[in-house]
């Protein structure tokens, strides 16, 4: 017979409705056009700042199923020409109609590769509206690092690893979350957004997305050798502000793991709310978009800054008849439900590996599995 | 309470092991992606423990790896001592096959005795016997005689056999070498007979 207590490792997975700091940066030089204690909302424009350099390239022969020799014939552009987003660059009529090829971005046409087919388009100088992304109050203003510090209202989810700085978008939810997604699956319409994939992300989906502009990627499992390509490896704790472009969080681990349902039913409730996504920290930021917040934020005091914490006090916890937990190895890797009994003898597993076992009862099946391969959800 | 982790977490660059070098270990040959996959959750949840014996196989594998970029971790060269955790024992069963894979990782060659550590306190679990000269003692045939205590029997060449013999002192003599005494225990006696560091296939 058992009599000691059985512990499991806690994962913080989710804080609901927290007051803390979001910090907003100016990404070229610019103005702030907020005070300190103003209340913003998330249309706001809190600061303008220039966007100036940087080079982009299309493959012009492959959009319009041209050999690289030739394909520059068909551009409506002449090579350094200015041009604006949407406008067309250059088209083919063929049997079956016509190819179109718009500008993604405003631009000027740097120079044409006939070997490669690779149009190289020079980003033109702009200005940016930064908008305030939420509800909230202006608790710090650094004008010479251009920073903005907001109080506000946001659920907190936590993944278990991710890779890239943070990036700010709008939530898009684009598959189920036990779906494999793969280049398909990510279009045109997600750049500048912050896609929730299903239980694995593809290597070609995440080329995809670079490549288009989105700026994050959600997923329950992702392919150790394409997270390794991003992260360069998974011992990256102390990695703090990576630069890949953009940010992805996976939230159960390697491989095709259904995202797990506690988070994925927040992200459905957050579909195209305006969201943080920190892959360094593995962190999805979900500002209330409930204008009411702004009572809430007004009544509470923060120390400056408050972030979100992704450390907990405790790291393990008994495991008693009723936690919360997710298995975390396969079978059922990523299923979720509640310890219904935990066994007072050990069991050989077919491995040969004596355990204990606990009985969880999921949202349609009960299961058996060792005690070792479950986390302990903890969720505010 | 820290965090429960498991055997693995304390080798760092898991994640540098080659999936095709964990895939060259299997019978089964399964897909590199999958077996990345598994290195890389075993990274992130090590304390969870195999439920089948192919997990097991893989966890098996993987510890092979391990072994050789860290054999300090199981073997002890100047003290001629393999050591075991009680951690490792109970993580890898059965405890022949786990020793087995430490000997034809590490191939370490005299009369090493093998321990079980659990703390700071020392089992002694066998001996192993692993003759350096094996051409000089099957002197071009393929089997030896092994006499245990007056008992003789035959051992083929390039054999790693383990015999679980619990007596404290035996009197062993391999072909015409000079009779030894060793100790054996909870494990036996391991008599490791190839010729060149090869793996038997133990599955």
């Amino acid at each position: 017979m058992n009599n000691q207590p059985l512990f499991s490792n806690l994962r913080l997975r989710s804080r609901l409705n927290q007051c803390l700091h979001i910090k907003r940066f100016l990404k070229g030089k610019g103005k702030i056009k907020v005070s300190l204690n103003q209340e913003v909302s998330p249309n706001d424009v809190i600061a303008v700042y220039e966007i100036s350099g940087g080079f982009t390239s299309i493959n012009l022969a492959r959009e319009l199923n041209l050999s690289p020799q030739i394909a520059d014939k068909n551009l409506t552009r002449k090579i350094g020409s200015t041009f604006f987003r949407g406008e067309l660059l250059a088209s083919k009529k063929s049997l079956f109609g016509q190819n179109f090829l718009t500008a993604p971005t405003d631009g000027v046409l740097e120079n044409y590769n006939p070997k490669t087919g690779e149009l190289r388009i020079k980003f033109l100088p702009k200005e940016v509206e930064l908008t305030a992304g939420v509800f909230g109050v202006i608790d710090q203003l650094d004008p010479e690092k251009g920073e903005i510090l907001i109080r506000t209202m946001v659920t907190e989810i936590f993944g278990v690893l991710g890779t890239g700085s943070e990036k700010s978008g709008h939530l898009s939810v684009i598959a189920g979350n036990g779906d494999l997604v793969n280049a398909s699956r990510i279009t045109e319409s997600h750049r500048e957004k912050i896609v929730v994939a299903g239980a694995l992300v593809l290597g070609e989906a995440l080329r995809k997305a670079f490549s288009l502009g989105l700026k994050g990627l959600i997923s329950g499992g992702i392919n150790l050798s394409d997270y390794s390509a991003l992260a360069g490896s998974i011992y990256g704790e102390k990695k703090i502000d990576t630069e890949i472009g953009f940010s992805v969080l996976v939230t159960e681990g390697f491989g095709l793991i259904p995202l797990g349902m506690d988070i994925y039913k927040i992200a459905r409730e957050n579909e195209g709310n305006f969201v943080f996504l920190n892959g360094d920290r593995s962190t999805l930021i979900l500002p209330s978009p409930d204008p009411n917040s702004i009572l809430s934020i007004r009544k509470i005091r923060l120390p400056i800054p408050t972030f979100a914490k992704t450390v907990l006090e405790k790291e393990v916890a008994e495991l008693k008849v009723g936690s919360k937990v997710r298995v975390v190895w396969p079978p059922f890797m990523g299923a979720q439900g509640e310890v219904l009994a935990i066994d007072q003898t050990p069991t050989r597993l077919e491995s040969g590996i004596f355990t204990f076992m606990v009985t969880l009862e999921l949202q349609n099946q009960k299961l058996k599995v060792p005690y070792t391969n479950v986390e302990i959800i903890q969720d505010f | 309470m820290p965090k429960l982790v498991g055997i693995f977490s304390y080798f760092k660059d898991l994640d540098k092991v080659s999936p095709a070098d964990i895939s060259s270990w299997l019978r089964f040959k399964g897909d590199i992606h999958i077996l990345a996959n598994f290195i890389g959750n075993r990274i992130i949840y090590s304390q969870t423990v195999p439920i089948n014996k192919l997990d097991l196989d893989i966890d098996m594998a993987i510890l092979r790896e391990v072994i050789k970029k860290t054999p300090e971790y199981f073997y002890l060269k100047k003290e001629d001592k393999i050591i075991i955790s009680k951690d490792l024992k109970e993580r890898f069963p059965p405890l022949s096959k786990l020793v087995t894979i430490i000997i034809e990782t590490i191939n370490p060659k005299g009369l090493i005795t093998i321990h079980l550590k659990e703390g700071n306190n020392y089992q002694f679990l066998g001996t192993l016997i692993a003759p350096e000269n094996i051409e000089g003692l099957f002197k071009g045939k393929q089997s030896v005689s092994v006499v245990v205590n007056g008992v003789a029997t035959q051992l083929l060449k390039n054999s790693l056999s383990i015999s679980g013999v619990n007596k404290v002192t035996m009197k062993i003599k391999i072909g015409d070498s000079k009779e030894i005494s060793v100790n054996g225990g909870q494990l036996g006696i391991v008599i490791d007979l190839r010729d060149k560091p090869q793996v038997t296939n133990n599955e």
